[in-house]
């Protein structure tokens, strides 16, 4: 007997769902054999539907996961690999560390930059769902400023901030004396 | 414990990379040492004139030997404050007599090694200054080997030349003999001719010895019978004593060898007395001098002297003699004249006069002086023929070796008496630069009008470069005269300014009335002034150091000669050595300062003040009147006494037309307390920093006063416990605009010598502990007295306040860090190495007693390095940990292998380059050279690769060329395809 082959149909408002979300609303079990009238199972027969609700449920998810990327990004890579690194390079300054530390810190400015872009793919279906993603939007820039605060806190450890008397001391002028006092020893 | 030392030792060895040493090629590269010997008290030259050796023995305790020919020394030894007596040259030895004639040395004639020395016991009298010393070389056992013979006080002592034994000793039983001097010596006796100390009865007495074991076979019988009085007295290794009675014109003779007594008289010259008679050494003939400096050479005939010749008496002449290997004598006279010098010699043996004229260029009264001191040395040629050399001490301390008539060398010995130093600026060349480096055409720039400009200026130097690179290969002749050169300097030498700021005249002071102008890259003399007929020079001020023209100004201000002591002063140009004026005052100035008050643009006034504290200024013209009398609230003037122990200070006042210095201030010391020494700050020293930031990057900030003075006081202060009296050195810091003292150092059992420095807020001082026998350095830092450090930049912002000025009367007292370390040897002197503008750290340069020069990083006192294990914060501080021993690093001796003679004085001035400065070091030598604390960070180094550098480049280039070559031969053959 021949294989069955899935049976696909026309979906519509499916964009933004994941690939095997995407799957299961279009593929609706294998194609009934030519002249059969009955169907062997109803089981299979059972209709997806997609509800708004549904639609809903997922976008929020998306955008959730869009907020609180880049939290999770730095967790991910910042406590692994990237604490590593800044662990080996240690809070001494020098050029190595400046850099790498300047490198960090143009991820989350980057970050808070590209907010367009990164809610863009979802932002369309929301509108039409109606989902408000201003609460993920304010989460998204909150961990994009934690990152920072924590990458600021670095480079003040290593001395870089100007938060210290001493990086104001160049403001303190030398003063000149208004008394002129001269001597010696009688020639 | 030993884990610990061994930290330390290697924290030591970490924290210092910064030390300025060389390596061997770059020995007297940007360094130069001019050695000098100092005045001559005794020369001789060396009888065989191809050995072309002259001895000498100098007032700085300096024996030696110098080339003859040349002019440069052979060897020298210092024998520091041991004042030499006499010298005496036999074969292959140098005998000298030294320390008031307590110390007998044997030197090694070729090399100057010191044989054997050996003490003679003398009792001779320290005070008094005219006692006569002499030292001989006579075979006196008879084995054909010449001992050393020596005379001093009532005491004969021969000493075995070879290894300096002593062989026998005799001493007077006449305590009132004190100048002994040796008549004649033999293997069979030695006999001692003495005068009587006895000022009314100077008798000449002779005793004899036996030369085999030192007992005495006649002692001091009246050499000369009726005569009781000896206005001059003279012996000759003959065995003849001379004695002069100017009263009578004649000279009484004394033959030692055969009793042999007689008389001679000698007319006199041009109804002058005779004052001295002189025997020659190696010959039957004397020469006697007259009042008028007119002199006879005459026979030792008895009756009437039979004269040889006459010299005519003229002011200034000198007359000497000296003989030839054959015992030829040569009687020369030197005599200043108005066209310069005429020298006389007369051949005794030949009778022929020679007559040597010597142009004013050459020798000249107004810029030698009189003439001090002559040794002649006459030689034979191969060919037979006589010639003569003829060496005379000037006034000027000048050296001149005149050889028939012209001049084969000068030495300037004036040069070991330097009482003042100062470096200035050579005028740079290239006026577009100077222009750049002004702020106010800095300010009224633009961006890219400044860029532009400034390339533009870069082009012309780089042109000007290649032209002068040019110019370097055809020679000095090319050289142009600089604008301000009235002189031709600029023709001799190098006069262009270097943008490093290395190229400076050192314009010198000393004693003998010697100015000097030196040339600091090459160490040759530029100019010199002679000021010794007019004035005792004291001071020295630059009173305009930069001007873009090279129009500069200094002026030496000094004690005039003839007008009983008025203050004499004449101004120079510093580049050139030209005097512009000169004048006296009718005042004796008993203090005199620069005052940073301009008379016109560039230029400083000086203020004088009297034995009467009245005020004077220089220049005085009614513009400087009115500039000073505007600040004259705020001028003090402090004159400090050290017989009182008292230091006054003195407030203007105006009376009438005139300025008056009133006491405002005295600080007195308690009774008994000795004042030592002061020490000023600098005031044209760059400060950058107002605070000192901490490893915890808090903030002490700076007790910046340029009022403060240090004083060091010594003491005796009785100790209770054991019930005596201990040494006490106390150090006062003064500010010396109110008189307040600021701080007190007291250090217990401590002895002087105290030598103060001081630096910003840095106090540094050295003594003697006298209770654990070792030298000391301290150092004081002196913070504003906040609370507590200031730790964050709010705190910081509440201190800066928007005033530019500070009063002494407003300044509270400072915080005071101190830290005291052990010094393996002691410093003669010191001196700050500061910069242009103060970024580099201020090292101390310090004169060790060994005569070198050694630079003590700042790190190593430093009063905040950590007693025990250091901190985080210490160490991020760069803080050393404390170690009590202030290590000697050779590295850091900036004059290397070098040793610069009875080092005083060290000055310091610093380059047109932040990196580095320049000091010059003199004592009897003058040492010149770069100092650079924290290396020279901002120039490359001697040692970088220039052609690597241009190598490389080029190979690159060539390599992207040839490799695009082959790119594009590539790209076209996969076209065809």
């Amino acid at each position: 007997m021949a294989p069955n082959f899935p049976s696909r149909r026309w979906v519509f408002g499916v964009d933004g769902l994941p690939r095997s979300e995407r799957n299961a609303l279009t593929v609706s079990g294998a194609i009934e054999p030519t002249g059969q009238l009955e169907p062997r199972e109803d089981s299979a027969q059972v209709k997806k539907v997609i509800t708004i609700e549904k639609k809903r449920e997922f976008i929020e998810k998306r955008a959730w996961d869009v907020a609180l990327q880049p939290g999770k990004q730095f967790m991910m890579t910042g406590v692994g690999f990237k604490a590593f690194m800044m662990w080996m390079m240690g809070s001494g300054v020098h050029i190595m560390n400046i850099i790498f530390t300047f490198y960090q810190l143009m991820g989350p400015i980057r970050g808070l930059m590209s907010i367009g872009p990164a809610f863009k793919a979802i932002e369309e279906t929301a509108k039409e769902l109606r989902v408000d993603l201003l609460i993920h939007k304010l989460v998204f820039i909150a961990c994009q400023l934690g990152v920072l605060l924590y990458i600021t806190n670095r480079f003040g450890s290593m001395g870089l901030l100007p938060t210290s008397a001493g990086d104001w001391l160049t403001t303190v002028k030398v003063k000149y004396p208004e008394e002129f006092s001269t001597g010696g020893f009688p020639m | 414990m030993l884990a610990y030392q061994s930290f330390t030792l290697l924290a030591c060895l970490i924290c210092l990379p910064f030390v300025s040493s060389l390596y061997e090629d770059q020995a007297g590269l940007n360094d130069f040492h001019v050695q000098n010997i100092g005045k001559p008290t005794s020369l001789l030259f060396h009888p065989d004139p191809h050995k072309r050796r002259l001895f000498f023995a100098t007032d700085l305790n300096i024996i030696g030997a110098l080339d003859s020919k040349h002019g440069t020394i052979l060897w020298r030894h210092s024998l520091g404050n041991e004042e030499i007596n006499a010298i005496e040259y036999s074969g292959r030895f140098l005998a000298s007599l030294s320390g008031r004639g307590k110390i007998v040395r044997v030197w090694n004639a070729a090399d100057g090694v010191l044989i054997w020395d050996q003490p003679t016991n003398s009792e001779a009298d320290d005070s008094r200054r005219d006692l006569k010393f002499s030292i001989r070389f006579a075979d006196v056992n008879g084995d054909d080997v010449e001992d050393v013979i020596v005379a001093t006080g009532n005491m004969v002592l021969v000493f075995s030349t070879s290894n300096g034994r002593k062989m026998w000793e005799w001493k007077s039983r006449k305590t009132n003999i004190k100048d002994a001097e040796i008549l004649f010596a033999d293997a069979k006796n030695v006999q001692v001719v003495a005068v009587d100390s006895n000022k009314v009865d100077r008798d000449p007495m002779v005793a004899k010895i036996n030369s085999k074991d030192g007992s005495t076979i006649a002692d001091f019988g009246k050499a000369i019978e009726g005569a009781s009085k000896c206005d001059s007295v003279s012996s000759n290794y003959g065995g003849v004593l001379a004695c002069l009675q100017a009263s009578s014109s004649s000279v009484h003779f004394f033959k030692a060898e055969t009793g042999k007594r007689w008389t001679s008289s000698v007319a006199s010259q041009a109804s002058k007395e005779a004052v001295s008679v002189e025997l020659l050494k190696s010959d039957e003939m004397m020469i006697v001098r007259y009042v008028n400096q007119a002199a006879i050479v005459a026979s030792l005939d008895e009756g009437t002297a039979k004269v040889l010749h006459t010299f005519e008496g003229q002011p200034g002449t000198l007359i000497s003699y000296g003989s030839d290997k054959n015992g030829d004598v040569l009687v020369a006279q030197a005599q200043p004249t108005s066209k310069g010098l005429v020298l006389k010699s007369f051949h005794l043996k030949t009778k022929e006069l020679v007559t040597n004229e010597i142009a004013s260029s050459i020798w000249s009264k107004e810029e030698n002086g009189s003439i001090e001191m002559m040794a002649v040395n006459p030689y034979v040629r191969k060919d037979g023929s006589g010639g003569l050399r003829l060496l005379l001490l000037s006034e000027n301390y000048a050296l001149t070796l005149f050889q028939q008539g012209s001049v084969l060398w000068e030495r300037h010995e004036a040069l070991a008496y330097i009482t003042e130093a100062e470096l200035v600026d050579l005028p740079l060349p290239a006026l577009s630069h100077n222009e750049l480096l002004d702020e106010n055409v800095i300010n009224s720039l633009n961006p890219i009008s400044r860029l532009v400009r400034r390339c533009i200026a870069d082009m012309t130097d780089l042109i000007d470069f290649l032209m002068k690179s040019s110019q370097l290969q055809t020679g000095a002749s090319t050289r142009q005269r600089a604008a301000w050169d009235e002189v031709g300097v600029s023709l001799k030498h190098d006069m262009h300014g270097d943008r490093f700021g290395f190229n400076k005249i050192l314009v010198f002071v000393t004693s003998p009335g010697m100015v000097f102008g030196m040339h600091s890259q090459t160490g040759n003399i530029v100019w010199k002034k002679f000021y010794g007929n007019d004035a005792i020079l004291e001071r020295f001020f630059l009173t305009k150091a930069t001007s873009p023209d090279g129009q500069l100004e200094c002026l030496v201000l000094g004690r005039s000669k003839q007008n009983s002591g008025h203050t004499f002063v004449a101004w120079m140009q510093p580049l050139t050595g030209a005097e512009t004026s000169r004048k006296v005052l009718p005042v004796k100035v008993i203090q005199a300062s620069l005052v940073p008050l301009l008379t016109q643009k560039h230029s400083y006034m000086v203020m004088m003040m009297d034995s009467a504290h009245k005020v004077h200024l220089l220049p005085d013209t009614p513009k400087t009147r009115e500039a000073f009398r505007k600040r004259a609230l705020h001028v003090v003037f402090y004159l400090v006494d050290k017989e009182r122990s008292a230091i006054d200070g003195f407030g203007m006042r105006e009376v009438g037309d005139e300025m008056r210095g009133e006491v405002i201030w005295t600080v007195a010391f308690p009774k008994g307390e000795k004042l030592l020494t002061i020490s000023a700050q600098r005031m044209n020293e760059a400060i950058r920093s107002a605070g000192r930031v901490l490893g915890n990057r808090a903030v002490l900030l700076k007790y910046l006063n340029k009022n403060l003075l240090a004083v060091a006081t010594a003491t005796q202060e009785r100790n209770e416990r054991i019930g005596q009296a201990d040494p006490v050195v106390r150090v006062y810091l003064i500010d010396t605009v109110i008189g307040a003292i600021v701080h007190t150092a007291s250090h217990k059992d401590a002895t002087g010598p105290v030598e103060i420095v001081q630096s910003e807020n840095v106090v540094i001082y050295t003594l003697w502990n006298n209770k654990k026998q070792r030298n000391e350095i301290a150092v004081l830092e002196l913070y504003e007295n906040t609370k507590h450090e200031i730790m964050t930049a709010g705190e910081m912002m509440m201190y800066n306040d928007s005033k530019t000025t500070y009063t002494s009367h407003a300044l509270d007292k400072p915080r005071v860090l101190s830290q005291t370390y052990i010094t393996h040897t002691a410093f003669k002197t010191m001196a700050v190495a500061h910069t242009m503008h103060g970024i580099t750290t201020k090292n101390v340069i310090a004169a060790l007693a060994s005569d070198q020069i050694f630079s003590i990083d700042k790190k190593l006192l430093d009063p905040r390095r950590p007693i025990g294990k250091p901190s985080p914060d210490d160490m991020e501080e760069g803080l050393m940990p404390y170690s009590p021993f202030l290590p000697v690093m050779p590295t850091a001796v900036l004059s290397y292998n070098r040793t610069i003679l009875q080092l005083r004085k060290i000055v310091v001035a610093p380059a047109r380059i932040e990196s580095t400065c320049l000091m010059v070091a003199v004592g009897a030598d003058v040492f010149f050279s770069r100092v650079t604390p924290a290396k020279a960070f901002d120039c490359l180094g001697d040692d970088f690769n220039y052609t690597s550098l241009v190598l490389s480049t080029l190979a690159l280039m060539i390599l992207s060329w040839v490799v695009s070559w082959f790119q594009a031969k590539r790209e076209l053959s996969q076209a065809w395809k």
